[in-house]
């Protein structure tokens, strides 16, 4: 009777053994299966307590972060985020519902790590709460992003230096010809004044045509002073329907003349921008101008101007953001595919020389860049050309109607 | 006024599209006593040269309706001893190596000043009147050779009088007397 009382104890407690051990190579084979899981993801993965101590961390985790494990350490929320981002991710599980959002993480040596979070909370039937917080490292987009607008600076930079050079031989040009028509009616007056009686009239006339070359000169140079000059900073919404509707009634005559028909395509609302009146004029008469020239030849030309309000990627931040676009369509010669690059460069012109000293499209496209805007350009040859012109939209009192950024965002050097 | 000159008044074509520079030269020419034909446009100045013999030409690279070089080979084509002297901005200068290349006299470069003018257009003239002479001299040469059909008391045309007479002409001048035999 004992000894079989013994003996089912006995096969009881091998049978509970057993199913220990058996309860036991489960957990572990479940265990290593989620370690093995958790290993893979190439995320940072952190499971919290309800005190936002972390309980488990994946290796990825460690790794770019620098911290170590349990038991070497204990690692809290406030340990891996600045207090800010703590108490935001605190009131994200509070609230129940944890939306994605950009965040930076900061690793054992102090530096930070840009990541994107989400999470979500498990609830036992215990009552053991656990927090799951998934990281996805966005420092390499970041540093791609960095190193992406660093080239831009330089190119930018670079271009700036080409057109410089290019503007320098250019105006070398310009200057040469009143300077060396100077020197010789000088040296000739020089000459005529070994018989001044008989030369009286030539000395008038030399000097006279000597001030009126200077005066050339002179002007050239002012000219190309405005051109380097910075904008002085009086920015206020403008609206660029207003602006076509006023060149337009300027250059009536002259379209007039010239017989071309205007097809208006205006937006039915105002397309303000943040800018500088004068200067708006400027861009759209020189545009409008240039339109009028390429269809000198057109029997039939023909002259569009649509606004309308668009998403566009801001190039800066990588956004996309509403922007003003006024398009300036002609039906005229169009520009080769080779030179439709160089327009926008400071003197040069496809005109004859003396008819313009080609700063047009540079001055354009330099006015539309302080606004923070950009210029496209479309052009088929003998079929016409189009140019678009991009501005950010000016938003009344919203979040993209901060005029320092903007105002900052331009070439200050 | 007039310098050392005694020849006839070189007559020189300037062509160049800025009025300015082109009256100012005009003027400094006349001044040191050229005569001087100007143009602003070269296919003017083009048809200027037929049946006209300038000096020298001066004349802008760098022109709307035709490039100096272009004007140069067409002048060449005309009259192939005729100095051309192309003035180059600044920046032009391979181009100007290129066109002394193809027969420009020599080029100038912007700002031209007077000395240089007048030094680079003295020196042409003068190869251009050695040109002159030789091409003249060349002409009676041959005008005095072709066609004849006597030399002295000689008579005939065949090739081979021809080359006697020449022959002749050449040893006429040694003072050792000479006997011709064939």
């Amino acid at each position: 009777m004992h000894d079989q009382a013994i003996k089912i104890l006995e096969k009881q407690r091998e049978d509970l053994v057993v199913r220990v051990l058996k309860k036991h190579e489960e957990m572990e084979a479940s265990r290593s299966f989620t370690e093995r899981i958790l290993a893979g993801i190439s995320e940072l993965f952190l499971l919290l307590d309800q005190d936002f101590q972390v309980i488990q961390t994946n290796r990825e985790f460690l790794q770019r972060t620098g911290f170590s494990l349990p038991p070497d350490q204990h690692l809290a929320l406030d340990d891996f985020t600045d207090p800010e981002t703590a108490e935001a991710i605190r009131l994200a599980f509070a609230k129940g519902e944890f939306k994605e959002f950009e965040a930076t993480l900061r690793t054992a040596g102090g530096s930070s790590l840009p990541v994107k979070m989400r999470g979500s909370t498990h609830v036992h039937p215990n009552g053991l709460v656990l927090h799951m917080l998934i990281c996805s490292d966005c420092s390499e987009f970041y540093e791609l992003m960095g190193r992406m607008q660093e080239g831009q600076k330089q190119l930018i930079h670079s271009s700036r230096l080409a057109s410089l050079g290019e503007m320098a031989a250019g105006v070398g040009h310009e200057l040469t010809q009143p300077l060396n028509a100077i020197l010789l009616f000088a040296r000739n007056c020089l000459k005529a004044l070994d018989s001044p009686g008989d030369h009286s009239q030539m000395l008038r006339e030399n000097l006279e045509i000597i001030i009126d070359r200077v005066n050339k000169a002179a002007s050239i140079i002012s000219t190309m002073r405005s051109f380097g000059r910075k904008e002085e900073d009086d920015r206020a919404p403008v609206d660029l329907n207003e602006i076509i509707r006023k060149i337009l009634s300027f250059l009536e005559s002259q379209l007039r003349l010239s017989e071309i028909s205007l097809d208006l395509q205006l937006a039915d609302t105002p397309c303000l921008v943040l800018g500088v009146e004068v200067r708006l004029e400027q861009v759209f008469l020189n545009l409008v101008q240039n339109a009028v020239q390429a269809m000198g030849r057109e029997p039939f030309p023909r002259l569009t101007i649509s606004s309308r309000v668009t998403e566009c990627l801001n190039p800066k931040n990588m956004h996309n953001e509403p922007y003003v676009v006024v398009a300036v369509a002609d039906n005229g010669e169009g520009i080769a595919e080779e030179l439709q690059k160089k327009i926008f460069d400071p003197f040069f012109t496809t005109r004859e020389v003396g008819t313009g000293m080609g700063l047009g499209l540079s001055i354009v496209d330099r006015i539309v860049r302080g606004f923070s805007g950009y210029i496209e350009v479309a052009s088929v040859p003998g079929q016409g050309t189009c140019f678009s012109v991009y501005i950010p939209q000016f938003l009344d009192g919203g979040p993209a109607a901060d005029p320092p950024g903007w105002a900052e965002g331009g070439r200050r050097s | 006024m007039m310098s050392s000159k005694q020849q006839p008044v070189a007559e020189i074509l300037v062509v160049d599209d800025d009025l300015y520079l082109l009256a100012a030269i005009k003027q400094t020419l006349v001044l040191n006593g050229y005569a001087v034909q100007t143009f602003a446009n070269p296919l003017e100045a083009l048809s200027s040269l037929d049946g006209h013999l300038f000096a020298a030409v001066l004349a802008d690279i760098r022109m709307p309706e035709m490039d100096g070089m272009v004007l140069l080979e067409r002048i060449l084509a005309k009259d192939p001893d005729l100095p051309v002297i192309l003035i180059t901005g600044h920046g032009d200068i391979s181009m100007a190596v290129e066109a002394v290349k193809k027969g420009a006299y020599h080029f100038l470069q912007k700002p031209v000043d007077e000395d240089i003018i007048l030094a680079t257009l003295s020196r042409a003239i003068e190869r251009r009147q050695l040109v002159l002479d030789n091409r003249r001299l060349e002409q009676q040469l041959s005008n005095s050779r072709e066609g004849r059909s006597r030399f002295f008391g000689l008579v005939g045309s065949h090739p081979v009088m021809l080359g006697l007479y020449s022959l002749i002409e050449t040893i006429a001048g040694e003072s050792d007397p000479v006997l011709i035999i064939g």
